[in-house]
């Protein structure tokens, strides 16, 4: 055998091999959720996003891409437009007609569960790695976020008691709901070293003044666009009630950045450590 | 000779806005592609090349299915419409005015929520039909109900049966919104879409399943248009000549709930298609139910496909709710209708 066969043969062999993983990993992703992009950009594969939805707005390169889905509305259509080989959805957003209609597509949808909890953030960067198709990079990103939980939950300021916070998601006068148990407002907070004022139901209800008075926080915890869309700080101290909680009376409303705040994943230390400051 | 006209005019138009639907969309799919799929679905090659990869799904499991299940929707919404302002013999009655559709929602609101506590066992026989069913259900309760309590001395008295249906759709409202405290959010994420309406879920399996119940009205309602323009002078009429006058009413509340309760299943509710197209059919061609009748049907399915077309296209890469679009291109006809029958009256 001559040389210059031995060569080609061994070219065409490692193309092969190339092309081997390149067909093992997905190269043309759709994100549908803020945490869930995030998580994909610090694996690396920010470069691989097509589109994602409208919370998607961070970091500035994500947020410059076409968003498809809108508080969960979109068309089939138009994500298949993008051509993609992997669609990550966070699990339930897409009904079982979706489903249906992406696998007739052969387009691969993986819905990812997502738990308010450390172990739920490293469980919720190793499945989008898995689905990625590197498996090595979600393990790295998950013991480096671990490891920076674990630092930051050692350095957590302490005060002398365990503050009370509330927390209103808002949009608009009208549309306020306060954060019940098992939300992941209620997990974040009690990793900030705050406690949850409210402890009667779960998930999100309506906000009602009398339960603001009863709940009586210490701290009134927003995001960021949730307060302005009340007209601001000195707007909101005015509304009805606000006045008779402690929060009320020490002014102490805290604002955050809402992706941030309940991102879960990579950037789950830098949440616990940002909410920390500002609530102790 | 003019209805003939207005048939033909009809279908072809339905036609051409079903080949519209199918070539346009967030992909750009040349329409030699589109072609090229159907035909070879069909059985013959006219381009020569057909595999198209992702485009020939995107035709066949996305567009298709969903194009037809607005012309299925838009036929039921379209007929019942017009029988059902027959029976009542009120221009105003329509499925959603007379709490039908609030009926069917409802039902299928109650099934989503409570489906893993009630139904476990009955959605394992029945699967998918299980939401047809009961939406079907849902709105033949509620019509049968508002039918009953507007009758005074045997005669359905139109405005009580307007005020009852009111207070069908504010229960079944208020019903709704109850429910919704109670699921969760990807429960609540489904009862959103009902109440929304959209073809967007569209599969061969839903539409298959949605086929005969919009084909059996289509079908049968204008076998009674006979009754029905005797209706319109008075239900003594229909006696005289000898039909029976409360068989006609069940007939047509069963066929157009039928129709209704299985367009609300797969569809959500879609307001306006069965208020405004009946309105403009006899604005066309005259009050006969005989053609009123078919011709809302055509009409229906012609005004919502295009609808449909404009939800898909106008604020890409999403899309609008159809029951937004159905409502601002429908209000602004319905109100010229208005003033213009005003002006009638004055004169």
């Amino acid at each position: 055998m001559s040389i210059k066969k031995y060569y080609i043969i061994l070219v065409t062999l490692s193309f092969s091999l190339i092309l081997q993983q390149a067909a093992a990993q997905a190269k043309r992703i759709i994100t549908l959720s803020s945490a869930i992009s995030e998580t994909v950009n610090a694996l690396g594969y920010g470069k691989c996003i097509l589109a994602t939805d409208v919370t998607s707005v961070s970091p500035e390169e994500i947020n410059r891409l076409p968003k498809v889905s809108r508080n969960r509305s979109f068309s089939v259509e138009s994500i298949t437009a993008f051509r993609p080989d992997l669609i990550l959805v966070p699990e339930g957003d897409f009904s079982k007609e979706n489903l249906y209609q992406f696998k007739s597509l052969g387009i691969r949808v993986v819905s990812i569960r997502q738990e308010f909890s450390v172990e739920g953030a490293m469980k919720f960067i190793r499945q989008i790695a898995a689905a990625i198709g590197d498996k090595n990079r979600g393990e790295q990103l998950a013991q480096k976020t671990e490891n920076s939980v674990n630092s930051t939950l050692n350095q957590l300021k302490k005060g002398n008691k365990t503050p009370k916070i509330l927390f209103i998601y808002a949009r608009g006068v009208g549309t306020m709901n306060v954060a019940g148990k098992g939300s992941s407002i209620d997990a974040i907070i009690k990793l900030a070293g705050g406690k949850n004022a409210i402890q009667e139901f779960s998930d999100f209800k309506p906000y009602t003044t009398e339960a603001l008075i009863k709940s009586n926080p210490d701290i009134i915890l927003m995001f960021d666009f949730g307060l302005s869309s009340l007209g601001g700080r000195e707007a909101f101290l005015d509304l009805p009630g606000v006045a008779y909680t402690n929060a009320g009376k020490n002014k102490r409303i805290v604002e955050m950045n809402g992706p941030l705040l309940i991102n879960f994943s990579n950037r789950l230390p830098e949440a616990i450590k940002t909410l920390n400051n500002r609530i102790l | 000779m003019k209805r003939t006209v207005i048939y033909t005019c009809l279908s072809t138009g339905l036609l051409v806005s079903i080949c519209f639907s199918l070539a346009l969309g967030a992909m750009r799919i040349p329409l030699k592609e589109v072609i090229d799929t159907l035909t070879h679905t069909v059985g013959f090659t006219v381009f020569g090349g057909t595999d198209h990869g992702i485009n020939e799904g995107v035709i066949m499991m996305i567009r298709l299915p969903r194009t037809l299940m607005g012309v299925l929707v838009g036929a039921a919404l379209g007929i019942s419409g017009a029988a059902i302002q027959g029976i009542f013999r009120n221009p105003l009655a329509e499925p959603s005015l007379v709490g039908i559709s609030a009926g069917a929602s409802l039902m299928a609101v109650l099934i989503i929520a409570f489906e893993t506590l009630l139904f476990s066992s009955l959605s394992q026989v029945m699967g998918y039909y299980l939401l047809a069913f009961g939406a079907f259900a849902g709105a033949g309760f509620t019509a049968m109900l508002v039918y009953n309590l507007s009758k005074v001395n045997g005669q359905a008295n139109v405005s009580t049966m307007l005020l009852a249906g009111i207070a069908i759709n504010a229960m079944a409202g208020a019903l709704t919104g109850l429910v919704t405290y109670l699921a969760d959010e990807q429960k609540l994420r489904s009862i959103t879409f009902w109440m929304m309406g959209s073809l967007g879920g569209a599969t061969w399996q839903n539409v298959s399943c949605l086929f005969p119940f919009v084909l059996i009205p289509v079908i049968g309602l204008p076998f009674l248009s006979r009754g029905l323009n005797l209706f319109a002078i008075g239900e003594s009429q229909v006696e005289l000549i000898g039909l029976n006058p409360n068989r006609i009413k069940i007939l047509v509340v069963v066929l157009a709930t039928m129709a209704v309760g299985a367009s609300v299943a797969v569809s959500g509710i879609i307001g306006f298609i069965g208020l405004l197209i009946p309105h403009l059919t006899r604005l066309l061609g005259g009050v006969d139910h005989r053609f009123v009748l078919p011709v809302s049907a055509l009409m229906g399915a012609l005004v919502l496909t295009l609808a449909d077309m404009v939800s898909r296209l106008i604020v890409q890469p999403i899309e609008l709710p159809i029951g937004v679009v159905t409502a601002l291109m429908g209000t602004p006809i319905f109100l010229y209708i208005l003033i213009k029958d005003k002006k009638k009256l004055v004169n």
